[in-house]
């Protein structure tokens, strides 16, 4: 049986024992306490009644004395007034008990004077020797307030109260009083539970005594005159008394519950739990002993010395000591030898000396001289109260695990160093510029100052070279910039031929300028590479934080402008994000804002210039051209927009956004009836793929204008592959024509033209404006317009500033002219009134022929 | 405690009657008194017989006379009582009469039909001696006779103490009732009324006679005629004397049938200049009369003044009634008719009080023919005294009575 059970038995036999012990002790005890009880509340009860009796009788007494004494009762019974009414005239007008039967006024020889019957006309008369007696006895009163004379009698079966009070003249008893009353013996003394029944007797001696034998309680009522007899209800009394022991029972019992329940709470937090905790401890001992001899830990235990008690079978395996060799002398005096690590030893020593638990690993060295490595836990014993008396060393062989883990970490720091550094420069990558970036980030002065190095035309260096000459390229940079460079500064390769320099905190745009320009010094050194000269470039971009203009998280970007602005500038040299580029960088931001609501606002607009026939000076057809109505910054050029429409990735969004437009202001020409032959859209090569699947895109008409879409020169170069073909055929069937934009500017070959087929090939202004001035351009302008008539393609002049050029280009067989010698692109109402207004402006052939004749 | 020594007296009412008188006859003399409640009146009543027997050694007309006391208590009832066993009783020649006009006020007619002979020595009521039956009146008085005293006391107030509004305190019996008619009558031939009348129960207690009192002040009277037994009246004396008015009162004889002078003290009876309606026996002891002398002397105890009798007057009247009835018997002893029946000697002993042959020397006066035979034209005839026998009595600071000038 477990100790709490055992505990919990006990308890409870002692519980029950206590309320058994309890139970019987009250019984025996309370028992005459009970009867002595039950005796006192009859008494009581009988009191009660008596007082309740005597209380009711007190009223009719002092009734009857109040009448007695009044003056002219006392005339009357003395024989001075003759009045029968007397009596009734008092009773008539007072207020008097229900229970009042008869009352008699008598005079000193019992002769009735007067009397009046208050219930049931019954008359009241010296009639029975009761009466006779009350009389005698009240007549023969001392004093006019002396107790009244009460006597019981019964008239048939009802029991009825006597009551004679002397009327007194001046001192002397002179007549009586007597009254009747009912008695209801149940009604005045009601039912309880302590009597079965309560009633009122004469007192007789002989009666009384009878009656005490039964066991009746007598009380004197009326002075002694009468007796009242109280039956006890001993079944009710007895009843009362068991309720009684049971309630006190009951509480004894709660209390011994409440008692217990606590004396077990405590017992089971003082007793069976300690007990409990010493039988787990001891197996639990049990356990770690047989735990401890066979585990596979070396397991030693010393007293706070440091000697040796006691130590386990793996132990001797390990060290290959046996204990008993070694019992009493320390570890370290035998198990550690001169390679074992200092730091180490100290750390034991610390643990020891402060009673704290360690945990190290050190060079042990066996009974045989070998070294080998352990990791030893070092736990101080306590007692219960907390005071150590020893030490637990437990160890295992870690040598093997020792040798693995540092290899494992020259692998990791490997690993971790290529992650983080270029393989082919050696410098940093990105992850440890973006590293330092953050950490500067987060630091109190959120500061960088950075250079940007993108190498021009490297690409051509790997085409035409070869892509070790690239390497060679790339390593050179990568030593001109380590050169460049303080130890505390971060060069890092973050792309093909892009390098970044994070200069050390503190370090200034000047610096990184100065930084910059001595790099590129280097790097425009000239090179050899297998015996052939190498020649490379690089253009920098400087941004710093210090220069107020942005803050760190846009630095690279920053640098990035600044280095595309040198690209575009020039290439070969270094830019310095100032004021000036950071408000075009602020104004393409904020171009950028707002044309996300332009394209929503559909606020760009399409511009129609005209295209002149050079034949016939009539208008042939119109280019729609984009012009962004912002409402913020009025009308934007396209040459404003384009390029971050094109960051944007917009453009083709743009490109729709004309074409719808351009395609409604086509119907509204048409329905004005005004000349519109044609009208041609700039789209991209995506746009033409888009447009070639677009479902939507509907059939043109017959009757309506000729739509034509013009592409880019440059875009036949790079996309004349069989879908492009494809995307193209498919527009022609629907009816759409084909142009080539800025014809002479890329590099369109004759097979792929001759493949496309387009309708037209508009040549490029930078061709067409220097006619008048270079005899070789109007040759060459010649030979284009020569080819494109014998591959049967139209040709579209732009750039017509002047007449002369109009006259040059109708000479050398152009067929539509376009420029702004005939308009600039009109918006749809100046479209309208151009329109109206126009009259043929090219002059007859011939006619200018004769002219200039 | 007073009732029980009463009893112990009447048990030995017997020290009257001589131990030697063993052979004579008895006759008895009933004192249907008030031994209880005005003891003073009924003993001096006794004592003026005892007086008066003990001149002839309590012998007369050949039988041994025996003084009875009967204690009616002022009960009108047990004083019918006493006449019924003085009816039944052989030896019963006379009834005294005491002070309370009630019983005989009530029974008067009940006596005269059954021939209760009534010596009447201090009851005043008028009606009392002027009734008959079959032509017998058989009650005799020797004392203040209402129908005068109402005169006398209206002649004091208003003609001799020069009242001029006068209330009437009157106690609520027959007694008190009869003198209202003869005051009334008094202050009528004057040509006034009462200012106010007042009657009161028998038994009245101070809150009662300090309402009357009260309310007989609103009427502004200066003065009071006061008919009351002794306590009542004492009572009622304290109650008038606190108006803020000195009332003056002049009060029937009646409040001296007990210790009335220990219940009012001297300064409240000089207050209300009170003064009490009495026969002239303290004006013949003023004049050193020997017939009172001798009577005092007589009487038990031996008294030296009438100031040491309480009640004095009724002793005054009881002697000499006691004389006139000695003499009567005397006179009824000659007839025949003496030796027979009970009621015989009474008849013959009526008979000889209406018709008494030899005067008879008394305190007050020597009478001549006391009573005679009453009818209508007669009826004064069972008085024996009249208004000049009358006088006004004054307390001394003692509590005697003085007699009043």
């Amino acid at each position: 049986m477990s100790v709490s059970r055992r505990f919990w038995s006990l308890v409870c036999a002692i519980l029950f024992a206590t309320m058994l012990c309890s139970a019987l002790a009250i019984w025996f005890t309370s028992t005459p306490f009970l009867e002595a009880n039950q005796s006192k509340t009859i008494q009581d009860q009988a009191q009660k009644d008596a007082r309740a009796f005597d209380s009711e009788l007190a009223q009719y007494e002092q009734l009857l004395h109040f009448v007695a004494a009044q003056e002219n009762v006392v005339s009357v019974v003395i024989g001075y007034v003759e009045n029968s009414d007397v009596v009734s005239d008092y009773f008539e007008t007072l207020p008097k008990p229900e229970t009042l039967v008869a009352v008699t006024l008598l005079d000193a020889l019992k002769t009735e004077i007067a009397t009046t019957s208050l219930h049931d006309d019954q008359k009241l008369t010296l009639s029975s020797p009761t009466h006779v007696s009350a009389f005698d006895m009240a007549l023969n009163s001392e004093a006019a307030h002396e107790a009244a004379i009460v006597k019981l009698f019964r008239d048939g079966d009802e029991p009825r109260i006597l009551m004679a009070v002397p009327v007194f003249n001046r001192g002397f008893a002179e007549g009586v009083l007597l009254a009747e009353f009912h008695v209801d013996f149940d009604k005045v003394f009601g039912a309880n539970n302590v009597t079965r029944k309560t009633f009122v007797t004469s007192s007789d001696p002989t009666r009384q005594s009878r009656q005490e034998q039964m066991g009746h309680w007598l009380e004197p009522v009326a002075g002694g005159q009468l007796t009242l007899v109280a039956i006890p209800d001993t079944e009710a009394t007895a009843q009362v008394g068991r309720h009684l022991l049971l309630n006190v029972m009951l509480a004894i019992s709660a209390t011994l519950l409440v008692s217990f329940s606590v004396f077990a709470w405590l017992g089971r937090a003082t007793i069976v739990q300690p007990h409990k905790k010493l039988e787990q401890q001891k197996e639990a001992l049990a356990e770690l002993a047989a735990v401890a001899e066979n585990a596979n830990d070396a397991i030693l235990v010393t007293d706070l010395d440091q000697k040796i008690l006691w130590g386990n079978p793996s132990f001797e395996t390990l060290s290959g000591y046996r204990i008993d060799e070694v019992r009493g002398r320390t570890p370290g005096s035998f198990l550690q030898g001169p390679d074992t690590d200092q730091d180490a030893r100290k750390e034991l020593g610390h643990a020891v000396r402060a009673r704290k638990a360690a945990k190290v690993e050190v060079l042990n060295y066996s009974k045989t001289g070998e070294p080998y490595w352990i990791a030893i836990s070092l736990t101080p014993l306590a007692r219960e109260d907390g005071s150590v008396y020893g030490f637990m060393a437990i160890s295992h062989d870690v040598t093997l695990e020792r040798q693995q883990r540092e290899k494992l970490a020259a692998a990791n720091r490997r690993t971790e160093h290529l992650a983080r550094h270029d393989a082919l420069t050696g410098l940093p990558n990105r992850r440890v510029l973006n590293e330092e970036l953050e950490r500067r980030q987060n630091s109190k002065t959120p500061h960088a100052t950075l250079l940007r190095i993108d190498l021009d035309h490297f690409k051509n260096v790997n085409d035409t070279m070869g892509h070790d000459a690239g390497d060679h390229v790339l390593q050179i940079i990568a030593e001109i910039l380590k050169e460049n460079s303080r130890s505390t500064d971060i060069p890092a390769r973050v792309g093909g031929d892009e390098f970044i320099i994070l200069l050390s905190p503190g370090s200034t745009s000047e610096h990184a300028m100065k930084m910059g320009h001595r790099i590129l010094s280097n790097i425009n050194q000239p090179r050899t590479f297998e015996g052939k000269p190498l020649r490379v470039g690089a253009s920098f971009g400087v941004a710093s934080t210090l220069d107020g203009l942005i803050p760190l998280d846009q630095l690279i970007s920053s640098a990035d402008a600044a280095l595309y602005k040198g690209k575009d500038s020039g290439r070969n040299q270094v830019i310095h994000y100032g004021q000036k580029l950071h408000d075009a960088v602020c104004f393409n931001r904020e171009l950028s804002v707002l044309m996300q609501g332009a394209l929503e606002n559909r606020e760009f607009e399409p511009y129609f210039q005209p295209q002149i026939d050079a034949k016939t000076g009539e208008i042939c057809g119109f280019e729609a051209l984009a012009r962004w109505h912002s409402p913020k910054l009025g009308v934007v050029q396209p040459d404003v927009f384009l390029p971050v429409a094109a960051q944007l990735a917009c453009i083709e969004e743009i490109d729709e956004c004309i074409f719808q437009k351009g395609m409604e202001i086509a119907k509204d020409m048409q329905k004005r009836n005004l000349t519109f032959p044609k009208v041609s859209f700039n789209v991209t090569a995506p746009r033409i793929h888009n447009l070639a699947q677009d479902l939507n895109l509907k059939d043109l008409p017959a009757n309506g204008p000729k739509v034509s879409f013009e592409i880019l020169e440059s875009v036949f170069l790079e996309d004349q592959t069989e879908m492009f073909k494809d995307a193209l055929v498919r527009l022609r069937a629907k009816g759409y024509q084909i142009e080539i934009d800025d014809f002479g500017s890329g590099h369109a070959s004759i097979v792929g033209l001759m493949q496309i087929r387009p309708n037209y090939m508009k040549i490029d202004r930078r061709l067409v404006m220097p006619i008048l001035e270079s005899q070789k351009c109007m040759n060459l302008l010649r030979s284009i317009i020569d080819m494109g008539k014998t591959i049967d393609v139209g040709i579209v002049a732009e750039g017509v500033e002047t007449l002369e050029h109009a006259i040059t280009l109708q000479q050398l067989g152009c067929d539509v002219l376009q420029g702004y010698h005939f308009a600039k692109p009109l918006h749809h109402p100046d479209l309208i009134t151009y329109v109206k207004n126009f009259k043929p402006q090219m002059p007859d052939r011939r006619e200018r022929r004769s002219k200039s004749a | 405690m007073l009732r029980s020594i009463l009893r112990s007296l009447a048990l030995v009412s017997g020290l009257c009657a001589p131990v030697a008188a063993q052979s004579l006859p008895v006759l008895e003399v009933h004192i249907d008194a008030d031994y209880s409640i005005s003891p003073h009146a009924a003993m001096a009543i006794e004592k003026g017989f005892a007086s008066a027997f003990s001149e002839t050694d309590f012998e007369a007309g050949g039988a041994k006379l025996k003084l009875v006391r009967r204690d009616h208590r002022a009960n009108v009832k047990r004083s019918r009582a006493h006449m019924e066993d003085y009816l039944e009783s052989p030896y019963a020649i006379a009834m005294v009469g005491g002070l309370h006009s009630p019983p005989y006020l009530t029974h008067r007619d009940f006596i005269n039909e059954n021939g209760v002979l009534f010596l009447l020595p201090w009851s005043a009521a008028g009606p009392i001696t002027r009734g008959s039956f079959n032509d017998q009146n058989w009650m005799f008085r020797l004392s203040v006779d209402d129908t005068k005293a109402g005169e006398y006391l209206v002649t004091r107030a208003m003609d001799q103490s020069g009242c001029e509004s006068l209330s009437l305190v009157l106690i609520d019996t027959g007694w008190g009732r009869a003198n209202f008619t003869t005051l009334s009558r008094a202050l009528n031939a004057r040509d006034k009324v009462p200012a106010s009348t007042h009657f009161f129960d028998v038994s009245i207690g101070k809150s009662t006679a300090k309402t009357l009192a009260e309310n007989l002040r609103r009427h502004n009277a200066d003065c009071a005629v006061l008919l009351a037994d002794w306590d009542n009246g004492a009572m009622l004396v304290n109650a008038l004397s606190e108006l803020p008015d000195n009332l003056r009162i002049f009060s029937h004889w009646g409040v001296m049938g007990g210790p009335f002078d220990s219940h009012v003290d001297h300064a409240t009876r000089e207050r209300v200049s009170l003064e009490i309606l009495q026969t002239c026996g303290l004006g013949r002891e003023k004049q050193q009369a020997p017939e009172l002398i001798n009577a005092l002397a007589q009487a038990p105890g031996t008294p030296r003044a009438l100031a040491e009798i309480s009640a004095s007057a009724g002793f005054v009247h009881g002697y000499d009634l006691g004389r006139i009835f000695v003499s009567a018997i005397q006179q009824a002893s000659q007839t025949e008719v003496w030796g027979g029946s009970i009621h015989q000697k009474r008849n013959a002993l009526r008979k000889s009080l209406e018709a008494l042959e030899a005067p008879v020397d008394g305190v007050l006066k020597t009478y001549n023919a006391p009573f005679t035979k009453f009818g209508p034209d007669a009826p004064d005839a069972h008085e024996a005294l009249g208004s000049k026998d009358l006088c006004m009595a004054r307390f001394a600071a003692a509590g005697h009575l003085i007699h009043a000038e």
